[in-house]
Order: C-alpha cells, then structure tokens, then sequence
C-alpha cells in the first residue's frame, strides 16, 4: 500500500515509534513556536525535541537550533527517502541528532545521536517536560 | 535631538506607555482608532498629560481597493465607517460606488476645503468629545486622567505618491496648504513615498514644494531597516538632509534605529508601535486582509542586534552569547544575570513593551552623543562577531511578511550608507 508522505505522516509514524519508550507530544508549544514532536525517554530523565520535516533539511536544522534551549537533545526528522542529503557538517555544528522516518509504522531509525545541549534554559525544560507528561 | 513617538496601536499597550511614560517624547494616534474607540483612547490620553501627541489622520486609507474597506456585508469596516463619516459624509457613499479593483482618484474625492476642515475639526475636538461621552466614565475611574487637551500639531490629510508629478502627490500638497491657510504654522504635513522615486531632481520638487513648511513627517513606504539597500539608504538621508535645511522638526512616522542614525542628516524623531511598525507598507493599511489577519506576535528586542527576534531565538542567542544580554533596567530587574529568567517575558509581555521603551531611550542618547563613525563601527563589529551564527537561525519575519532577512548582513548595510 502506498502511503502519500507528508511532515504529517513523518510527525505520525515517528510518534508512534516513540511511544513504546516514554510519554510523547506533538505541537509542544515553546515561546510562539511549537514543536513538532517531543517526548521524554531514558526513564524521564531526557528531552527530546524533534523536527520533522520531508525534505527541507535547511530549515529542519534552523528550528532544532532553537529548541536546544528547551531539550537535552535536539533531532531533525527526515523523511528516509531524503535524510541523506543532510550533511552530517551541519549535525555537528550545533550537535543535533538525525531521524530517519519511513512511510510505515515502524519505519525509525537514529542516523546519528544528537550530542547534550549546551544551551539548556532550565526553567523552560521543566515546562516542556511538564506539557510532555500533560499530553 | 531625537524624539521617540509611541504610535498607539493597541489598547494592552497603555500600560506600558503609562509606566515607562519618562521613556519616550510623545504619541502618535491612528484616527481611526480614535474615532472607533473614542471614549477609552481620549481618557487615555488624558492620563499622560507630559506626553505631547500627534493624530494619524489616516486619510491615506481611502486609496485602498473597496474591498480592503469592507467587511462581509459590504459595510464600510467599522473604524473606518466611522471616520469617514467624520471627514465627509460623501466619501461612504463615493467609496461603496468603486467597482471592483478601483481605487479613488483625487477628482472623486469630496470637496478639498470641507475635507481639510473636517479632518481639522476631528483633531481639535475628537478628544474632548471623547471625554464627554457617557462610557469615558468607567475609563476615568480606571484611569488618572487630566482634561483634555488638542494635540501639538495638525496633520493634514495626506496620501502615497507614486511620482512628485502625480495628482495625489498635488493633492496632498494642496491640503497641506489649505490646512496651513486655516492653522498656520501648527500644521505639519506628511510626505508618503517610495524610496525609489527619490532622485534628485523629485527631492528637489518636495523641497521646493514643502518650503513653507516647519515641520514635516516622512513615511518612507515599506521602508524595511533589514532589507533597505544602500542605495534606498542614501535616497532617504538625502530628503532627510534637504528637508532639514529650513525645517524645525523632520519626523519618520514609521521607524527603528537604522531611522535614528539620520540624526546626522538632520532627523528630529521617529514614531514606531510599541512592538512592531518600525516599518509600514501602505498596502497593509487597517482594513487590508494582511493587516487584520490578527496582531503580529510578541518578539524581544536585542539591543545589540538592533532589531527584534523571536524568543526561541533570543533564548538560543543570549545562551551563545552571554554578553548580549540587555543591561537596561527592566532586563537588569528581570533577567538579573540569569538567562533561564528570560522567559518570564513570556508569561508577562508587558515587559517586553517596557523592556524595548527602555532600550529605544538609551539608543537615542547614544546617537545623539556618539560620532557617527563611532556609530558605523559598533555595527560592523558586531556583524563581525555574531553573523556566523545568526544567519543560521530562522527567519523570524517570515510569518509576518516573508521578509528575507536572517542574518545581520543589513548592520554591514547601514554602515556602508553612512560611511
């Protein structure tokens, strides 16, 4: 069965996968954005954020850098047909993970682990965490 | 010298003009806003008697298409129904006349004297008008407010040029005479234009034109301070700088801080929102689908980035860089050396209205002490020290306007149009 790939479906099928391990959210509100996806893993102790987007890597990577305040780890999530076309240079600048996502459930694989973020803001992780567990 | 205006915009901006009154010089009131919320912005008024005020008359609205006047009956948008019919009880029934796509012309205008004199007549008595109406009770009790007064200066009616050549350009010259023939010298009027018509020789004409005149307002159309040219930049400064040759007062009616370095050109004062409208297109006016498509999002204003970001950004950027963390009174009180803290600007963006009041206070003391070279300088070193990073970040304009700036390439702009 073909499935039509849209940040939505990426967004869905990423969602699911996370769930098996910890408590997840879409649309996480932080400042005037919101996060496509963020969830809380390794036994409540890390933050998540994760961008999703098709193809557009560019701004993927432009979002994940503002949510490096608000997670212990940041992620891009691509759709997998694309996700090589990020280059690992631009990961590394800023130490944002890469998410690979299929059309399928299932379908997750971490390319590459995003590293701790420097830039926490202690108070509004704590919000986001707080929404995380709220969803 | 340099006079900041407050243009009001919103009602949950008073407070803020209020508390941080000692920051700014003056008001400017969009008169259709005046004229649709009467009562609560005449009181208003009345409770910061040190603050002289200016009112938008807002004339430049009838050179929309019909259907960025209307609402979904067909009705003329409330605020401006309402004032219009102050202006002429005519210009309802010409607007509802305008087939589809068509703008007013001069000609279809009502008779230029009545016009002139009624938005004269608005000006002088909308305030006191206000306070005598039976709901600026509950806005008095509200508020410590003075009795009325009229504002520091008329604005005739005015409108966009395309070219010194055109008949709005004629026109609004001929109510600025008019009006100058009823008020005197108390009138300053509003020169609307394009930067790209600015040549010598047009420059010259406003010049010549406008002689007359003390005082006169720019409103430089869309001029975008992140996206302006150098060449945009220079045309400006030269009207600035000609225009102030025998002028008392020069004022930018939409502006930032690329506005207040022309100082040196002679530049008396800006007037911007509180958050927003250091720049303004005149294809956005109230009534047009963009303009109403809700109030633009709350930002904090960086300081040393001379512009307003997003504060996702800001929290990102002021983590990166510690040392751009604003050192003025409501940031010293709030943030007080931990940027974890800057979020309370969230959960109160009220701070974020007395934070940029604060900062635009100490930026005008800044360019009206400092040497322009010292001024080119601070901007080229910080592009140096943080564009690398900033140019990765979203564009935090994009959901206002598309604006392409992301970046701070425009801080190398200015620095190379004041060189």
């Amino acid at each position: 069965m073909k499935y039509k790939v849209s940040e939505k479906r990426i967004v869905d099928v990423l969602a699911s996968y996370l769930r098996k391990s910890g408590n997840v959210a879409q649309e996480v509100r932080h400042y005037e954005r919101r996060i496509d996806v963020a969830t809380v893993v390794e036994k409540g102790d890390e933050v998540w954020a994760i961008e999703a987007k098709v193809s557009n890597w560019v701004k993927g990577i432009s979002q994940a850098i503002t949510n490096l305040t608000v997670s212990n780890k940041s992620y891009i999530a691509m759709y997998n047909k694309y996700s090589h076309r990020v280059p690992m240079s631009a990961l590394e600048k800023y130490g944002i993970g890469l998410i690979a996502v299929g059309a399928r459930w299932g379908e997750v694989e971490i390319i590459k682990e995003a590293s701790e973020s420097p830039y926490i803001n202690r108070i509004a992780i704590e919000r986001i965490r707080n929404r995380i567990q709220d969803a | 010298m340099i006079k900041v205006f407050i243009r009001f915009g919103m009602h949950r901006d008073i407070q803020a003009i209020r508390d941080r009154a000692n920051d700014i010089d003056g008001l400017v009131l969009p008169a259709h806003i005046l004229a649709d919320q009467t009562a609560p912005t005449s009181v208003f008024i009345g409770s910061v008697p040190q603050l002289p005020y200016l009112i938008d008359p807002m004339t430049i609205i009838m050179q929309n298409e019909k259907s960025s006047m209307v609402n979904e009956s067909g009705d003329l948008r409330r605020s401006i129904g309402k004032l219009f019919n102050e202006y002429h009880a005519e210009l309802g029934d010409k607007i509802n006349r305008l087939g589809a796509g068509k703008t007013l012309t001069p000609s279809d205008l009502p008779n230029i004297k009545e016009l002139c004199g009624n938005v004269l007549n608005f000006q002088m008595t909308a305030v006191a008008t206000g306070y005598e109406l039976s709901s600026a009770g509950k806005y008095l009790e509200r508020y410590e407010s003075s009795s009325p007064r009229p504002p520091i200066m008329i604005i005739p009616p005015y409108y966009f040029f395309v070219s010194v050549n055109s008949e709005w350009y004629d026109y609004s010259l001929e109510c600025a005479r008019i009006t100058a023939d009823m008020v005197g010298n108390n009138t300053m009027p509003v020169i609307c234009c394009n930067s790209s018509i600015l040549s010598v020789v047009s420059i010259q004409k406003i010049v010549d034109d406008y002689k007359d005149f003390s005082n006169v307002i720019v409103w430089i159309d869309n001029y975008n301070q992140t996206i302006a040219k150098v060449r945009d930049i220079k045309r400006v400064r030269k009207l600035i700088e000609r225009l102030s040759e025998n002028k008392e007062d020069v004022i930018s009616l939409y502006g930032g801080y690329l506005m207040m370095v022309s100082n040196v050109d002679g530049l008396t004062g800006i007037s911007h929102g509180v958050l927003y409208t250091q720049h303004k297109s005149v294809d956005l006016l109230p009534g047009s689908v963009s303009a109403d498509s809700g109030g633009p999002p709350d930002r904090y204003y960086l300081p040393d980035l001379r512009e307003f970001r997003s504060l996702s950004q800001v929290d990102y950027i002021i983590r990166k860089f510690p040392e751009l963390i604003c050192n003025c009174d409501i940031c010293n009180e709030i943030i007080a050396g931990n940027p974890d803290r800057l979020i309370l600007f969230e959960d109160d963006p009220e701070l974020l209205r007395k934070h940029v009041m604060s900062v635009r206070r100490g930026e005008k003391e800044y360019i009206e002490n400092v040497d322009i070279k010292d001024v080119v300088i601070a901007l080229e070193d910080v592009h140096g020290r943080y564009n690398d990073v900033i140019k990765e970040l979203p564009n935090p304009d994009a959901i206002i306007e598309g604006s392409k700036m992301k970046g701070i390439d425009y801080l190398l702009t200015w620095s190379a149009a004041f060189k």
